[in-house]
């Protein structure tokens, strides 16, 4: 549509674009002169254009649905939940609300979860505000987050791997002295921790690092199980038969984390046992894993020299390699080792005789002796017996039908057949 | 089976076509290698060990690759039997190619090396006598080279997957009713699971005739396992054949004997470590020359994965280990 500067009705040059409706008009302002009107098929400005199709879409229809910049629903819906994410969480900073926002966004354009399950994306906007978090260095750990969602952690961590890979991002485990005060929080003691306490908190969980308890494991037992003996040692006169359970029993979580707990208390004490012999003022001979928390605040104070006395050299290439063991600090996983009682050390043996083996495509009595064929093959009696035993089965069945239970057979029909044919030798 | 470099189950012959490995990777073979002071003197004679090929075409087949395991380990832990001189004489020629490798030190890192051609993979098509195997023979004890700077250690396989096409259709409930040691619920797993006590494996046996095959310990145990069960459902009354034989996965495990700090090694090698302790205690390190998975504990442990041949896990090992060194103190 071509434009007019000047009126013909009354000359005048105040000419305007007036939308009616879905068809521009050029319009003069002083007579109200209809000049030229837009046509359907001579509009310029068209958002959508076929091939097929000349017909353009209405200006309204395409202000207001914005073909250009289309978002779906998931999309916008993900974008609410990144923001309702960050609110829990606390984040206000709007930068990394942004951030979180425009990952989503790549991350929601991925080929590889686009084809994903519903559960794998709908966890994709607590995977984006993790990965905020973490590449700003918050305290936060993986299974804040899962906990948070009320999600499987094999999921999560499925979705934060694929965003990492295809994003080329890298996230690093956050230090566990960082998350100390977080997960105290997370637990909800009943009791407050004083800041000296808190201190010897972070004391000892830096001690576990340094003594490896911390490697490849889980921070949260260990943060309990230190704040376990620090607040039995403030008091051991009443909290001495306080138990482990006892205790884990007011963290809202406690009882899926007990056996953990259990066994980094068990670490600590032994741990606390082997430097307390270095402190000379110490008899040794009473102390044992149960008033061991008495002489924390020594352990602590003169951590580094107790340390320094027990890390040599760690070759354990020596001569007494129990002893070493013993005496040295190692991680746990190499100190407890359990003598193996795998049957299949047994077969080791059989690995070292030489084997004979046929490289041809034809099958014959060379490739397994006759006397061992027949431990796999049933004898004629032993095949009626169990065919007898289906008939009476699948007869039993047939005049007590029960309701499947299992749901792999609840979307197909099929007939149902006496296949449970389980052999022992 | 400590220290063993190479499988005793090795068929008689020479060196597989093909096979040709860097001098590093040869040395590392021989310093994987006791002392000599701790080696028995040869035996007198010995029988063959294995039955694979005619004598005449082992000594027809040509010597190939530059590659010669070094034999003093075996010597050790092998269970020499009589005509084993005539191995012996079999592979004196292969003495002089090992000499010829220089016995230098070895590299830590591989990466220039062009890596180990990988064709190893068993030819189980053509005629019987012509198949020529896919496996390097024991090799005559030699005198051990130079100590370079090697591990010392060497991976010991415990898992071994692999496939075989038995050529034709199977009837899955006549094989579960007439066999013993099998399980068949088509509700779970459409698949007849099979197994036998020598050696102890697993087969998953389809009704279109494919057949995998776990829990071997070495390559030609995997085979000779599958050529077991492939037999036992030929028995039942099925044209079975051993077709397209062929090791998927190999599994290895090994240990360093000291600590390794994972949290340094996952901030020095991020682009190829993973570590999650809240998931799995292990870092996982995915080397990219091999392809291997390695799963790294703090015990000093660790698991290879993913390899289709065992050279892959040896180079695997070999790379990882002055990196693992690396993170032995804590400061």
């Amino acid at each position: 549509m071509s434009s007019a500067s000047v009126c013909t009705q009354c000359g005048s040059n105040n000419i305007q674009l007036d939308p009616h409706f879905c068809l521009e008009q050029q319009i003069c302002t002083d007579c109200g002169f209809v000049l030229e009107e837009g046509s359907f098929q001579n509009d310029p400005t068209r958002a959508f254009q076929s091939q097929q199709s000349q017909i353009a879409l209405p200006l309204k229809y395409r202000q207001h649905n914005n073909f250009r910049e289309h978002v779906s629903k998931a999309r916008r819906d993900g974008a609410l939940r990144v923001e309702e994410i960050s609110a829990m969480l606390r984040v206000t900073s709007d930068v990394m609300v942004e951030e979180a926002k425009t990952l989503f966004t790549q991350a929601f354009n991925l080929k590889v979860l686009n084809k994903a399950k519903r559960e794998k994306k709908r966890v994709l906007p607590g995977c984006v505000v993790y990965i905020v978090c973490r590449q700003h260095d918050w305290p936060i750990l993986l299974s804040d987050m899962w906990d948070l969602l009320q999600c499987r952690d094999s999921v999560f961590y499925s979705v934060y791997k694929v965003i990492l890979a295809e994003l080329d991002i890298t996230i690093t485990v956050p230090e566990i002295e960082t998350v100390v005060p977080s997960v105290i929080q997370k637990c909800g003691f009943t009791f407050d921790l004083s800041d000296e306490q808190m201190k010897a908190v972070t004391q000892i969980v830096c001690l576990a690092k340094n003594t490896w308890i911390t490697c490849g494991r889980r921070y949260d037992p260990i943060i309990i199980a230190s704040v376990f003996l620090v607040w039995k040692a403030e008091d051991y006169a009443k909290r001495k038969k306080t138990s482990i359970p006892k205790f884990c029993r007011q963290i809202k979580f406690g009882t899926q984390v007990l056996p953990m707990v259990r066994s980094r208390v068990q670490e600590f004490e032994g741990l606390f046992l082997k430097l307390v012999s270095e402190i000379p003022w110490v008899e040794t001979g009473q102390i044992d894993k149960k008033n061991i928390v008495c002489y924390l605040s020594d352990i602590l104070r003169y951590e580094k020299t107790l340390l320094a006395g027990k890390y040599g050299d760690s070759d354990l290439e020596s001569d007494d390699e129990e002893r070493e063991l013993q005496e040295k600090i190692l991680p746990p996983s190499m100190t407890n080792r359990k003598p193996k009682s795998d049957v299949r050390d047994t077969d080791s043996m059989t690995s070292k005789v030489s084997v004979a083996v046929s490289y041809s495509t034809e099958l014959d009595e060379n490739d397994i002796p006759d006397s061992e064929l027949h431990k796999y093959i049933r004898s004629t009696k032993e095949v009626m017996m169990v065919e007898d035993a289906q008939k009476s089965a699948q007869e039993y069945e047939e005049e007590n039908p029960l309701k499947r239970k299992d749901s792999s057979s609840s979307r197909k029909t099929r007939k149902r057949k006496i296949s449970d044919v389980e052999n022992t030798p | 089976m400590d220290g063993t470099p190479f499988r005793q189950d090795q068929p008689q012959g020479q060196v597989r076509p093909g096979f040709q490995v860097q001098p590093q990777f040869g040395v590392t073979y021989t310093t994987q290698l006791p002392p000599s002071q701790f080696l028995p003197p040869p035996p007198p004679a010995a029988e063959p060990m294995l039955q694979t090929m005619p004598t005449s075409e082992l000594q027809n087949q040509p010597v190939s690759g530059s590659l010669v395991p070094d034999m003093t380990t075996v010597r050790t832990q092998m269970h020499y039997q009589p005509g084993q001189q005539q191995q012996d004489k079999a592979n004196s020629q292969n003495k002089s190619q090992e000499h010829s490798q220089p016995s230098s030190g070895l590299t830590p890192g591989f990466s220039n090396t062009p890596g180990v051609p990988h064709s190893h993979s068993h030819s189980s098509s053509g005629g019987t006598s012509s198949l020529y195997p896919a496996t390097p023979a024991p090799m005559t004890p030699m005198t051990p080279a130079t100590p370079a700077e090697g591990s010392g250690i060497v991976p010991q396989l415990q898992n071994i997957v692999s496939t075989v096409n038995l050529g034709c259709k199977l009837d899955l409930k006549k094989i579960a009713l007439h066999a013993r040691n099998a399980e068949y619920n088509p509700k779970r797993f459409a698949a007849v699971i099979m197994r036998i006590r020598d050696p102890r494996t697993t087969a998953l046996i389809f009704s279109s005739g494919k057949m995998v095959c776990t829990g071997a310990k070495s390559e030609d145990q995997s085979r000779l396992a599958a050529r077991k069960y492939a037999r036992v459902v030929q028995k039942l009354g099925f044209p079975c054949k051993f077709l397209d034989f062929k090791i998927q996965n190999m599994v290895g495990s090994c240990d360093v004997k000291f600590p390794i700090r994972l949290e340094g090694l996952v901030l020095t090698h991020a682009q190829f470590s993973s570590y999650e302790p809240e998931l799995f205690p292990g870092l996982i390190y995915r080397m990219v020359k091999p392809r291997i998975v390695l799963l790294i504990f703090v015990s000093g442990k660790v698991v290879l994965t993913g390899a289709k041949v065992r050279e892959e896990i040896y180079e695997a090992f070999e790379t990882i280990y002055p990196i693992l060194k690396g993170f032995r103190k804590t400061s």
